[in-house]
């Protein structure tokens, strides 16, 4: 589904992503790890047109995507729900749920509306509400709602447990599995690497702006590098 | 329903417009004038709030493209008025759709480094761009240059056979203004525009073409200007760059921030108090001078008490508005009674009154002073006027929705 190929990223100077290739095929729940400043947000800006690569090539569905404006890309299928959240904290819920859904034209927005807030009942609840005020799990909640009602085929999801308490961050990571369910393929970038390869199909170990590893998310799992690195040991 | 409501608010505003016509026939020249120029700055105001206040985008120079609309239809005017043939209020109408676009291009023009450049950057452009709009206007001797340029037909000629004065087009253009940008965000359709001033990355990531947004709101934003400058050109019949200058587009989102930016209701009411201001203080009769020294010490001392009320007093805000209004209360005695007191010194009770009106800029800025001391996020902040909020002041308790925002 979505195809990445050599990949080179550069902020100025900085290199940020070497020579990257990745792969996501329909259905598929992907995840990649990394420490801080590994260059997994890069990735994932990368993919949703946010950066540019500089070299390298990009397809999804059989389409280039490398050179594509982001709000093209969106329509194309690829959500982002970028990494702190960036909820639009002067507008309401709803407005936030609004946007998610600006690129459709179809007649099933409200029908999805509906969907979300079955999937999210604390968004319901706080439909009206201000979103600058809903707590760090709600906002999270409502970043992935909101990237859901475009509909995507496939979700770039990063880091959403970050900041929440263990029981929400389980929640979380259960509501991933069901969109998963549901038909949506998902990209996810972690930090909770343990969580993260357990609900992955595949996943990727991304270090200084390479991947390094790639494997089933069991497989990595087990590995000794990995658990010495990313799985406390 | 919708359309019977949309209608009703046509028909309001043609017969706003119609019955202030017939009143303002009625004035002295020197206030119907000020009509019409009210209703220029409503419209420069509301426009330039597109820009800077929904999309957020820091443009400085609202001047240059009301100079580029009142020099477009004034040259074409003089130039083709008599050869056209037209009815003089068609022929108007006509000039402001021409300035219009022509000011949308020029919009267009600044528009694009707005999608490189950001806050004061942008500003610091958007201020050049109006400069050097002014001054190569200054340098074209083909449209007066630096004497200025005498336009014709001027308005009585144009509405003669409509029997109005055509101040009702001014406030029509106004009410236009505002109407268009309160679609824009009342829309589903408005909502990318509060989107790229909120978060432009989150608003990319959304599908919101973020450069066609800015570019929208800059094309929308001049070309209202634009057409007020049509107006303009032909209810003066004379243009010239002096009218032009920095200070209007200074003054213009002093009215934007002022009525809190953002908010269409807040511009425009600040347009129209800000620019009678001004007007009204001609009118002030002489004070004595130990009358003046009591007014400032008593002014900084009210604002001094505002400031520490509305930073440190935690209690109810109803409390607190009774606060504020007996200290203010408090403050003006204060300075009416050193007005009195200081009459007793010889130096400043002999000295001769001042006439207050030649203070009137000065007491404008400290009115400005006052204002966005005491809040900052204007007026209005993002609120706007409704009916719904009308019957919640009226005692209807309803649950606040949009509460908070700064
Ligand atoms: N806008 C930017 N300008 C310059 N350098 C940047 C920019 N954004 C990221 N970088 C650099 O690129 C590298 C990768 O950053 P990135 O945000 O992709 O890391 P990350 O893997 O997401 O880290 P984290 O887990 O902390 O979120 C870092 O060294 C970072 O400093
Ligand atoms: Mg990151």
């Amino acid at each position: 589904m979505l195809e990445i190929n050599g990949i080179n990223v550069f902020y100025g100077a900085i290199q940020a992503l070497t020579d990257v290739s990745i792969k996501v095929e329909q259905g598929e729940i992907v995840s990649i790890i990394g420490s801080n400043g590994a260059g997994k947000s890069t990735l994932l800006r990368t993919i949703s047109g946010l950066q540019r690569p500089r070299s390298g090539a990009m397809s999804f569905l059989g389409t280039e995507i490398q050179d594509m404006a982001p709000n093209d890309i969106v329509r194309l299928g690829i959500s982002h729900s970028p990494e702190g959240r960036r909820i639009f904290t002067n507008m309401s819920v709803l407005e936030n749920l609004q946007l998610g859904a600006f690129t459709r034209k179809d007649n099933e927005i409200a029908q999805d509306m509906e969907a979300a807030m079955d999937r999210f009942p604390r968004l319901r609840e706080r439909i009206k509400q201000n979103s600058g005020t809903l707590s760090g799990g709600e906002q999270q909640m409502l970043a992935i709602g909101r990237a859901i009602m475009s509909r995507p085929k496939l979700l770039l999801l990063d880091e959403p447990s970050l900041g929440l308490a263990p029981n929400l961050v389980a929640e979380i990571f259960r509501i991933v599995l069901d969109l998963n369910k549901d038909g949506t393929t998902v990209l996810l970038v972690e930090q909770n690497a343990n969580r993260a390869l357990e609900i992955a199909h595949r996943a990727y170990v991304l270090e200084t702006g390479c991947i390094v590893l790639s494997d089933t998310g069991k497989n990595l799992l087990s590995d000794p590098k990995v658990k010495e690195a990313y799985l406390g040991g | 329903m919708f359309w019977i409501s949309r209608l009703g608010s046509i028909l309001g505003a043609l017969l706003f417009c119609f019955l202030l016509d017939k009143v303002t026939g009625g004035l002295s020249d020197f206030s119907s004038r000020l009509v019409v120029l009210a209703g220029l700055y409503v419209t420069l105001s509301v426009s330039l709030n597109l820009i800077n206040g929904i999309t957020g985008q820091f443009s400085m120079g609202h001047a240059a493209f009301y100079q580029v609309g009142a020099y477009t239809a004034g040259y074409l005017s003089v130039t083709y008025f008599s050869k056209a043939h037209l009815p003089g209020f068609l022929w108007i109408v006509l000039m402001m759709i021409v300035a219009a676009i022509g000011a949308a291009l020029a919009g267009l023009i600044v528009g694009l480094p707005s999608l490189r450049l950001k806050g004061d950057y942008l500003a610091i452009v958007t201020l050049g761009f109006g400069e050097i709009i002014r001054i190569v206007v200054q340098n074209q001797p083909s449209i007066g240059g630096a004497y200025g340029m005498n336009v014709q037909p001027k308005f009585p000629q144009l509405f003669a056979s409509t029997g109005t004065h055509g101040v009702w087009l001014v406030w029509l253009l106004a009410i236009l203004c505002i109407a268009v940008c309160r679609n824009l965000l009342k829309n589903v359709h408005g909502l990318p525009f509060l989107a790229v001033r909120e978060d432009e990355i989150a608003s990319s990531a959304m599908g919101v073409n973020v450069t066609g947004v800015k570019v929208t709101a800059f094309l929308i934003g001049s070309a209202f200007a634009g057409a007020a400058g049509a107006l303009l050109a032909h209810y003066e019949g004379f243009l010239s760059p002096t009218m032009f200058t920095m200070e209007l587009s200074f003054i213009v989102l002093t009215m934007v921030v002022l009525g809190g930016t953002g908010s269409i209701t807040g511009s425009t009411l600040a347009a129209i108090v800000l620019f009678y201001l001004p007007e009204k203080l001609r009118d002030l009769p002489p004070v004595p001078v130990s009358f003046l020294v009591g007014a400032v010490i008593g002014a900084v001392g009210i604002v001094v008490f505002l400031k520490k009320t509305i930073d440190n007093y935690h209690g109810s805000s109803s409390q607190k508005t009774v606060r504020m209004i007996l200290g203010t209360a408090t403050g003006i005695v204060v300075a009416a009674a050193l007005g009195f007191v200081l009459k007793v010194i010889p130096t400043i009770g002999h000295a001769a009154p001042v006439e207050a009106a030649k203070l009137r800029m000065v007491i404008f800025a400290v009115t400005l002073i006052f204002l966005m001391l005491l809040r900052p996020q204007g007026v209005f902040a993002h609120h706007e006027f409704s009916w719904s909020w009308v019957k919640k002041l009226l005692g209807k308790k309803d649950v606040p929705t949009t509460a908070v925002s700064t």
